[in-house]
């Protein structure tokens, strides 16, 4: 059994293998796999039935679990939510297993799974990945307000 | 969907809409219901003997706008009335609430004080109660009734809110004459005599329209600081006063579908008159120009409108203010007025005949209650907010009111679930004026206004702005790490590599994982070293928050489970174990004895629950 502890070096890993076999094509074709399958009943059911505030809940669930260092605002009066990722709890995982290469552009599968279940929903999706490799990141999702 | 049938510069417009309808699902009812009284009822914001109405220039109407977002209802209600009692507020939302599923705290009751409808809220009755009572009884019924129709209808629309910016319309009606003192812009004064007034007005025109599928105008909220004291007995005739032609010029532009619910602001001190303009009319004609022109600028409001997205956040609480004392000065002037206009009668257009404010405070003597007993409630949704007041609040009260609130958009509706009568400012009472005379219209203590702006913001907007807003801080260290819905993530991961490169692709990458991940681990079991396996398995298990039986004997490591956590989690959420689950054991335990003293066996593995015996091995002494 692979311990859901142990997910994300399996994750990193599995990306490895799914590049090397089919190409980024292929990896990204997983990650939409992913999103649509692995968010549907999740954040996806959220987003429709809730908006931002079910992002909120979202995230509050999956960040308090993986025990992330983070602050999140949902300020519905600018309508936007924003998350302040002050340790992504996967990338300092992957960073503190100093036996372990994590994928290369292992950041870009959070961009991939949830900007289009956030656009398909009449949202916005903003992230700051500069700092991504120390574990750092920041993502605003807003209202795409219509005049 | 087709799209054939939109102009090609609509096309943009309708897509974006019909993208809206995919956010989140806000649904509305509207209702109507006629509530003009029948000839020869009291009308109310006069004083005269014969206030009757002698008929009806245009029919009042209750309109009716219930909003719902899948978890609050909200019913809000315009009534073209001067004032709404307490009391009346309370039957009827009770009423509401026990025939349908709209709970009475989330039933927001506003008149829009025509002054040309019955007397439901001056108490200036001139032996004419009974009729009064008999049509607020009639009404209770009918509203009902209107509510519970509107209420069996739901269409999803959108909503939005935007202002406009109105110099022309509304006046500070305290003017101040070259000596300092106050006098009302429809009492007698030389205009040249007038340097300026007292106060502000409220420039601010918000709207707060419904749009239904096709984009078409459902319900339009206006609200406006102004009173509707244009014709105020004109002809004696029932009237909506300026509403009238703003709701007849709102559906002229946007369609008769369209309901309007009009809302007055804090218009205490805000009135129609120009004292600048000698010419202005009480008339029809006025009101036309007034409710034409309005329209302009809820057509600008409207331009202005952009989306409103999120839940409807709202608060209701019961609050009570102080009422005034009445003095002994006041007590005994009182006496001398009705011995001095006992033959008097009680007659006059525009403000209130000394008699009658005389009998007021007589009765006002005589009543139990110490405080005004009302309800403050506020509505937000994204950067639009509605908040009330129970009565007439001078307009300085309102922009106190918009200046504390962080939405853009801020509603502050008057004369709202109550009557409680003028709500000046303090240094009001000592001009004098109209609104600052004690009567059943001017009942609260002088700071009265400031004690309601300090309840709004600590009770309303405060907490919508707490349902609006929401932080979450967290440290790594406040939490345990266990997010077992990554067991659903690893299981569609297997399952891609399965379905789209097969089995022994699916068993090669665990392979390369376990090689990767676990290779301090199988250093460490190199040595032969058992304590290592036992202390890595009843890890992972402990983290698991799982039992599992691990059992060392002389030459073994034997590990027993009824159940494996992670497919027992997928089944929970109703997926289903990718085919070959069961290499995620196999697989990767061979792979961590591998160049170990130590070989691995997969005594039994059940494929739907993950039950299984494993034997870690010592090689020189297979079982």
């Amino acid at each position: 059994m692979i311990s859901c502890t142990e997910f994300i070096p399996a994750y990193s890993e599995g990306f490895k293998y799914i590049e090397k076999a089919g190409g980024r094509k292929e990896l990204e074709k997983f990650w939409s796999y992913l999103s649509d399958l692995y968010l549907k009943d999740t954040l996806n059911r959220l987003v429709e039935e809730d908006g931002l505030e079910g992002c909120y809940t979202y995230w509050a669930h999956s960040l308090n679990e993986e025990a992330a260092d983070f602050k999140m605002i949902l300020d519905e009066i600018k309508g936007e939510f924003r998350i302040d990722m002050i340790k992504c709890p996967s990338m300092r995982m992957l960073n503190e297993l100093k036996h372990i290469e994590p994928h290369h552009s292992y950041c870009d599968h959070c961009s991939a799974l949830y900007r289009p279940v956030i656009e398909r929903n009449g949202y916005t999706y903003k992230e700051d990945v500069s700092n991504c490799h120390n574990a750092s990141c920041c993502v605003t999702i807003s209202l795409n307000k219509e005049k | 969907m087709c799209f054939v049938e939109y102009g090609s510069t609509d096309l943009k417009n309708k897509v974006l809409h019909l993208q809206l309808f995919k956010m989140m699902k806000l649904k509305a009812s509207k209702g109507r219901v006629k509530i003009t009284p029948s000839t020869g009822t009291p009308m109310a914001g006069n004083v005269r003997l014969d206030n009757l109405s002698r008929g009806v220039h245009d029919d009042l109407y209750c309109n009716i706008l219930i909003l719902n977002d899948g978890s609050t209802k909200v019913c809000l209600m315009g009534f073209d009335l001067i004032g709404l009692e307490f009391t009346t507020c309370n039957e009827i939302k009770n009423s509401i609430d026990k025939v349908t599923d709209i709970p009475a705290s989330n039933i927001v009751m506003w008149a829009t004080h025509t002054h040309s409808g019955p007397d439901t809220g001056m108490r200036m009755y001139q032996g004419t109660e009974n009729s009064i009572k008999f049509y607020l009884n009639d009404l209770k019924i009918r509203i009902v009734d209107g509510v519970v129709k509107a209420n069996s209808t739901n269409e999803e629309v959108t909503f939005k809110a935007g202002k406009a910016k109105v110099s022309d319309l509304s006046f500070n009606r305290r003017l101040v004459r070259k000596d300092g003192s106050v006098v009302m812009n429809f009492e007698e004064f030389e205009t040249n005599d007038i340097v300026g007034a007292t106060g502000p007005v409220d420039e601010e025109l918000i709207t707060f329209s419904v749009w239904d599928k096709d984009d078409k105008l459902f319900a339009l909220l206006v609200n406006f600081s102004l009173h509707p004291a244009i014709l105020v007995g004109y002809k004696w005739l029932i009237s909506r006063d300026f509403i009238n032609f703003l709701d007849k010029n709102i559906i002229d532009n946007y369609g008769n579908q369209a309901i309007t619910l009009f809302a007055n602001g804090a218009e205490g001190n805000i009135n129609h008159l120009n004292y600048q303009d000698p010419n202005q009319l009480r008339s029809f004609e006025e009101t036309e120009r007034i409710g034409k022109r309005m329209v302009d600028y809820v057509s600008d409001s409207i331009r202005d409108s952009s989306v409103l997205e999120g839940k409807i956040r709202f608060i209701s609480t019961n609050v009570t203010i102080p009422l005034r004392k009445i003095t002994e000065e006041e007590k005994s002037w009182s006496e001398m007025v009705l011995e001095r206009d006992k033959d008097l009668v009680e007659d006059l257009l525009d403000g209130i005949p000394d008699k009658t404010y005389a009998k007021m405070i007589q009765g006002m003597l005589i009543r139990e209650d110490k405080e005004c007993e009302t309800v403050l409630q506020g509505m937000a949704i994204n950067d639009f907010a509605f908040v009330t007041f129970p009565g007439e609040a001078y307009v300085e009260f309102g922009l106190m009111v918009k200046k504390l609130s962080r939405y853009r958009n801020t509603m502050v509706i008057g004369l709202a679930n109550s009557s409680a009568g003028y709500i000046p400012l303090k240094e009001a009472f000592s001009q004098g004026g109209y609104e600052v005379r004690t009567a059943w219209s001017s009942q609260l203590v002088h700071d009265a206004g400031n004690i309601l702006v300090d309840l709004i913001r600590d009770k309303v907007l405060n907490n919508l702005l707490g349902q609006s807003v929401k932080i979450m801080e967290k440290k790594s260290s406040d939490n345990k790490y266990l997010h077992k819905d990554f067991h659903i993530a690893m299981n569609m991961l297997l399952t891609y590599i399965h379905v789209h490169f097969g089995k022994d692709s699916m068993i090669e990458y665990l392979n390369q994982f376990s090689r990767e991940y676990y290779s301090p681990l199988n250093q460490k079991l190199k040595s032969g070293d058992k304590g290592a396996l036992i202390a890595y398995f009843k890890d992972i298990y402990e983290k698991e928050n799982w039992h599992v039986n691990i059992s060392c004997k002389a030459n073994c490591v034997e590990i027993t489970q009824t159940a494996c956590p992670a497919i027992s989690h997928i089944v929970k959420n109703g997926g289903k174990p990718c085919p070959d689950y069961r290499e995620t054991y196999n697989t990767v335990y061979k792979r961590i004895c591998e160049d170990t003293p130590f070989e691995y066996f997969l005594d039994y593995f059940d494929d739907k629950t993950g039950a299984c015996k494993q034997l870690f091995v010592m090689k020189e002494v297979k079982l």
